[in-house]
């Protein structure tokens, strides 16, 4: 439905190399990234804010690179949210369906449709100053949907909220998603926010696309240490391969030895493997890929203990909290395990 | 604690003695030169400034100790500048005297000068802004080669003396093309209410479009692309986000450019040459009374002037509130 194509442009010392993305009818695709990754610019190239130097966009096989932002019917939500502060909430709402110069009588009755399922309309009269974070996104959310927008790109919009609210907020996106049966883009710098919403993810490092795929997916199967590191694989260790076959046998520095399924790679590489794919050994048994180690510290979460643990490298672990969860002590010794196909090796940076 | 204020005394109190201090050695140093004005000079009035200089250190020695001496200076500078103008506009009254006052603003000379002034710069005004909107929106917002050259050299008018502009537009009215439009058109500028509206809106058009640029470059453009985004274009968008949100740097810079329209005359003289009831606005009239060596019309109208500045700069308070530009 929407495609980019080989988009590369040059704002400054910032660049974006080569971005192709296609997005499907209906999907929610999050653009995620950190900071300077480049994701803002893509979304700007597809409202139209930013030419591109080269690459295409395409919306429904039309191409709309050379369009203005008011000729192209793609909604955009600044990350600011950018409500016009000269109006008040109803007045907000009903500006794009009064550009396009509707009836009075219908932009009213679609702002107070478009109102009453963000649950803002108590709030119609009132001026954006006047308004909390959560709502301003609502009514933000509410002013690009109501034109009813081919697309609705979103820049951030959970990032100036609360934590506690920001879930809400994410649920509430999913909701309007689903009923609208809209196809949204957001921008996220967080992998927590992504798995809120995304049906499918497009991760960008430094103006590159590093990975697309479901959050399935890239948990198991990250494409490069970045990936991996950005969606909390907390151990990235380097180490040495040796090819067996479709697969390898990897030495972690001066610790365990571990096979691998992942890749068969040889030489220096790196491995990633994430907490919880690390299971403590009760003492019996001895599966493949067991090893000995020390706990160093120990981290309490809100879900979760994070346990370091010294095998020889540096390893984080975790063992959920809560009744009946294993009490570990700093200086302990363990066995712990990893599934071959847990272990991810990836060419050396 | 070597930096911790002085703790033989409180800070209330030390600022107290400091404003005392301060204020005697003013007044002691202002009898001082009351004695030399009125011949009475020697030791008393010697004694009088010793007294009233060491008062004055006194407090600034105290200031120094308790840390405030700086904000004191501030304040004091403000404050003195701020007496200079009372002393100045006072000084005038005084001179002018009750009497020729109520006798010159009841002259019909006067306030036809002042109607003169006022209207020429409303519509000298009206002009610059309607052209200098344009130019200042282009200047913030669009794209074009060598932005900053051209940037500058709209900005000259307001660099160039206004005497030198006058003679520059002495020889742009001379030369055919423009000559024979002018002549076509029936239009005379030398000496003619026309022509100072075209001298002052030749001035003001660079303060309008540096003043309305600085309005646009205020508001987020941010503003302007959700807006396209929604649907509307690019002049829909001036119309009902960019120009809304500028206003109150629109209204200021409105009132500036009008003050600045309304205090032109080095151009007037050069170019339009003084003629009574035809280009004596205010600050014209002023020098030509000058010349003629009637003191008291030059007296009065520049208290007109400062009533003018003051009225204009309540407007702007009233209208656009505290805004960027201003």
């Amino acid at each position: 439905m929407i495609r980019v194509e080989n988009l590369s442009i040059e704002l400054g010392e910032f660049r974006l190399h080569d971005i192709t993305l296609d997005l499907e009818e209906g999907e929610y695709l999050v653009l995620l990234g950190p900071t300077g990754s480049g994701k803002t610019v893509v979304i700007e190239c597809i409202a139209g804010i930013h030419q591109p130097r080269t690459g295409r966009v395409l919306l429904d096989g039309n191409d709309v690179t050379r369009l203005y932002p008011e000729e192209r019917n793609i909604g955009y939500v600044p990350q600011d949210y950018a409500l016009f502060p000269n109006m008040n909430v109803r007045r907000n709402m009903g500006y794009g369906l009064r550009a396009r110069k509707r009836p009075a009588s219908e932009v009213d009755a679609r702002v107070q449709a478009m109102m009453d399922m963000l649950g803002v309309a108590h709030l119609a009269e009132r001026m954006p100053l006047h308004l909390s974070g959560g709502e301003k996104q609502r009514v933000a959310l509410g002013r690009a949907l109501v034109t009813k927008p081919r697309i609705l790109l979103l820049d951030e919009p959970l990032a100036a909220l609360d934590e506690d609210r920001r879930a809400e907020l994410a649920a509430e996106l999913r909701r309007v998603h689903r009923e609208l049966h809209g196809t949204f883009v957001h921008v996220c710098h967080s992998f927590e926010e992504t798995a809120d919403v995304a049906d499918r993810v497009a991760i960008l490092e430094s103006g590159r696309l590093a990975q697309v795929g479901t959050i399935e997916e890239i948990l198991a199967r990250p494409a490069s240490t970045f990936v991996a590191r950005f969606t909390r694989t907390r151990n990235v260790l380097p180490a040495t391969a040796e090819r067996i076959g479709g697969a390898c046998r990897v030495r972690l520095g001066q610790g365990p030895v571990l096979a691998s399924d992942y890749a068969a790679l040889d030489g220096p590489v790196m491995v990633g493997i994430r907490p919880e794919d690390i299971r403590f050994l009760d003492g019996q048994d001895e599966p493949a890929n067991a090893f000995r180690g020390t706990v160093v510290a120990l981290r309490p979460k809100p879900t979760c203990t994070e346990i370091e643990l010294d095998v020889g490298v540096p390893l984080v672990a975790i063992e959920r909290r809560g009744l009946g969860a294993y009490e570990f002590q700093v200086g302990q010794k363990v066995a712990v395990a990893v599934e071959p196909e847990a272990v991810k090796v990836f060419p050396r940076d | 604690m070597k930096n911790a204020p002085d703790p033989s005394l409180p800070r209330r109190r030390a600022k107290t003695w400091a404003i005392g201090l301060a204020g005697t050695g003013f007044v002691l140093l202002l009898l001082a030169a009351l004695r030399v004005a009125a011949g009475e000079g020697g030791v008393g009035a010697t004694r009088l400034a010793v007294l009233g200089v060491g008062s004055g250190a006194g407090a600034a020695v105290l200031l120094y100790r308790q840390h405030m001496l700086w904000p004191a200076i501030c304040v004091s500078a403000t404050l003195g500048i701020l007496a200079t103008y009372l002393v100045f506009v006072g000084s005038t009254a005084v001179y002018l005297g009750w009497s020729d006052a109520a006798y010159f603003f009841g002259q019909e000379r006067l306030w036809a000068r002042v109607w003169l002034t006022v209207w020429t710069a409303t519509i000298s005004t009206g002009l610059s802004v309607i052209l200098g909107i344009p130019v200042g929106y282009a200047l913030s917002r669009l794209r074009f080669p060598v932005p900053r050259l051209i940037a500058t050299l709209i900005d000259l008018p307001v660099m160039v003396p206004a005497a030198a502009i006058g003679a520059l537009l002495f020889g742009f009215v001379r030369t055919p093309p423009v000559r024979n439009v002018l002549d076509a058109m029936g239009l005379e500028l030398a000496h003619s209410a026309t022509g100072v509206i075209f001298v002052q809106f030749v001035v003001t058009i660079a303060f309008a479009a540096r003043l309305m640029k600085a309005s646009f470059d205020a508001v987020n453009p941010r503003f302007e692309q959700v807006s396209r985004s929604l649907g509307a274009s690019l002049p829909a968008t001036f119309l009902h986000v960019t120009l809304p949100l500028a206003k109150r740097g629109v209204m200021a810079s409105l009132i500036v450019v009008w003050a600045r329209a309304a205090a032109e005359w080095e151009a007037l003289m050069l170019f339009v040459g003084g003629t009574e009831k035809q280009t004596d606005v205010l600050p014209f009239a002023i020098y030509l009374d000058w010349n003629g060596g009637m003191m008291g019309w030059c007296v009065s109208m520049s208290l007109v002037c400062v009533l003018l500045a003051v009225a204009t700069m309540g407007a702007m308070r009233l209208i656009g509130g505290r805004s960027y530009v201003w």
